[in-house]
């Protein structure tokens, strides 16, 4: 039955997992062609610079693929009132976590394109005097990104109507408060903590900050 | 004609008012900005004075009812029922420290005494106040956040400086810093390493590339007489002077030798380095006080146990200093920098343990969450 999922989930993915994936190897082969031209002494430091300002754009893949991915796992079932995954003889959470197994394999695909992409510019790169190249660290930060937001939007578009509302609608209450406390001049930081704990060190967001470098020193 | 004479006069007049109004305003800001000067100062004497009454006012010994020993007893920690546990995590972390760093010579500190408690600024961010206690009187307020190793290496910090690295002078200065308290970090070699890559000057390079008389003379422990030549090649003499030119937007130095030196007249550009008061941060070593923390970090992680009674009986000077740490001549322990400054670190920080760790939990709980709705829609 998994492969019989695996077969219809990848019709629905693979437009979005063949983009992804060719958008995956072009980032780091644009990442070493902003690298520039300079032989100065400058040329090291330009070149971190040049890998700092491409690690959004992994980021940003990442999170890309992971909503795709999710909603593309979800999508047909919802317009088709989920008439096919009753018909079938398994519990829905047998059935939600193949959905989610199969979109999981799926993510290789992006990431071996990271991967593809990053060895290939390792290969024509002139990288200086003291710095170092990381394709594969880089490919297994993407697929862990990539990972993270899969599950975190599959979670949300798994969930009943009412229960993606309330996880929406908690969202921007909170953003609602905050803003009202900062418009009262209330000395209360509530997002501060609340961007800590996303983004901190045990935070679900954390894989997305930090560096995503392809050569570094 | 005489509307011609007419309208000359009157555009001289005109011209004449306006040179002596704009002069005139131009008087006027000078008068408001003074007097605005004056009200600060006046402002700002008021106020040291305030603070000068405050710190002399008398005031009335603290009273801490708990005290905590630690290095059998040489030194302790005053405090209250609130700070006693963590006066007490505290020790235990500096004690294994200090005996391992300062050997023998934790004897000196005997009678030494530091008080713990904290204020409703400092509690409102988790934080206390740690001094030594000097003739029952708090002196020297750290500030340090509620927490073992925070206190712990206040604590440390203070002991490092009064046997050692007070009474040199030299050696403070050149390290620009308190005694490290730990090893570099990898993310340290790093940076260090981009830096040897990424200077303008040649002894960087060639350090990285294991000159170990270039390391010694951009971490300072020699002296140059001629930085402007001993040190750049004419390619970076260039290259400075023109970044420093695109930087400045206003640039104030004599333009000729600038455009000289950019047109390739090395010797003007050397003449800049020499003598211009821009380019004097070029006369000094070229490596930052991390690159030099790291070189003192080497050389407490070589010298092994009893760091401290060496640096305070060693001479002065940087090289001497560190050699006595150490336990190895200079060349050996720059030699042993070098190795790391090249090698060290290399690892990304893309994907380290941690972060791969926090995201597989994440991933699963997700994961679990999505197969407990019991309902379709």
């Amino acid at each position: 039955m998994f492969k019989a999922l695996l077969v219809v989930q990848w019709k629905w993915t693979k437009g979005a997992a063949l983009l992804a994936t060719i958008l995956g190897f072009a980032i780091p082969l644009a990442s070493v062609q902003s690298m520039g031209t300079r032989e100065d002494y400058l040329r090291a430091a330009s070149v971190v610079a040049a890998m700092q300002d491409f690690g959004v754009a992994y980021a940003l893949l990442a999170a890309g693929v992971g909503l795709a991915f999710a909603v593309f796992a979800w999508g047909p079932d919802h317009n088709g009132r989920h008439i096919y995954a009753l018909s079938l003889p398994i519990d829905r959470a047998r059935y939600a976590a193949m959905r989610f197994g199969s979109g999981s394999l799926f993510l290789l695909l992006p990431a071996l394109g990271v991967l593809a992409g990053s060895l290939v510019a390792t290969l024509i790169a002139d990288i200086p005097a003291g710095l170092h190249a990381y394709p594969f660290s880089l490919a297994v930060r993407f697929l862990l990104a990539s990972a993270v937001s899969y599950a975190i939007f599959f979670a949300i578009t798994a969930s009943t109507a009412k229960a993606a509302g309330v996880v929406l609608g908690g969202i921007a209450s909170f953003l609602i408060i905050a803003f009202l406390l900062s418009a009262m001049s209330v000395q209360t930081d509530v997002l501060g903590p609340a961007g800590s704990f996303l983004f901190g060190e045990a935070g679900p967001l954390a894989v997305f900050t930090g560096r995503w470098m392809l050569f570094d020193a | 004609m005489r509307s011609a004479r007419a309208r000359c006069v009157a555009a001289l007049i005109l011209a004449g008012m306006t040179l002596v109004s704009g002069t005139h305003l131009a008087a006027q800001d000078v008068h408001e900005l003074e007097r605005r000067v004056d009200a600060l100062r006046d402002q700002r004497n008021a106020a040291s004075a305030m603070l000068a009454a405050y710190r002399s006012r008398p005031v009335a010994a603290r009273v801490f009812p708990d005290t905590v020993p630690m290095l059998d007893g040489a030194v302790r920690i005053v405090t209250d029922a609130e700070f006693r546990s963590l006066a007490r995590d505290a020790a235990a972390l500096v004690e294994p420290f200090m005996r391992e760093r300062a050997g023998a010579s934790i004897a000196t500190l005997r009678g030494t005494v530091f008080a713990l408690w904290t204020d409703s600024a400092r509690r409102a961010d988790h934080g206390v106040i740690v001094s030594p206690r000097i003739n029952g009187r708090e002196v020297d307020e750290h500030y340090e956040l509620a927490r073992a190793t925070s206190l712990a290496a206040s604590i440390e910090t203070d002991f490092q400086k009064r046997l050692a690295s007070s009474a040199k002078p030299n050696f403070e200065r050149w390290s620009a810093g308190a005694l490290p308290l730990g090893p570099a970090a990898n993310a340290d070699w790093r940076a260090v390493r981009l830096q040897l890559v990424s200077s303008p000057t040649t002894i960087m390079r060639r350090c990285y590339a294991g000159a170990l008389d270039a390391c010694k003379a951009a971490l300072g422990l020699t002296v140059e007489a001629d930085p402007a030549t001993a040190w750049f090649d004419s390619a970076g003499r260039r290259a400075i002077v023109a970044e420093a030119v695109a930087a400045y937007k206003e640039w104030r130095g004599d333009s000729q030798i600038l455009s000289a030196c950019a047109s390739g007249k090395d010797s003007e550009c050397i003449d800049l380095l020499r003598n211009s008061l821009t380019f004097a941060m070029w006369r000094n070593p070229p490596t930052s006080t991390l690159a030099r923390a790291t070189l003192v970090q080497e050389a407490i992680e070589l010298g092994g146990a009893g760091v401290l009674p060496r640096l305070a009986a060693s001479a002065d000077a940087p090289a001497e200093a560190l050699s006595a740490m150490a336990g190895v001549p200079i060349d050996s322990l720059v030699a042993h920098w070098q190795r790391r400054a090249h090698n060290g670190g290399i690892e990304s920080e893309s994907a380290t343990p941690i972060v791969a760790l926090t995201a597989l939990v994440w991933f699963l709980l997700m994961a679990i969450l999505s197969t407990r709705s019991p309902r379709w829609r």
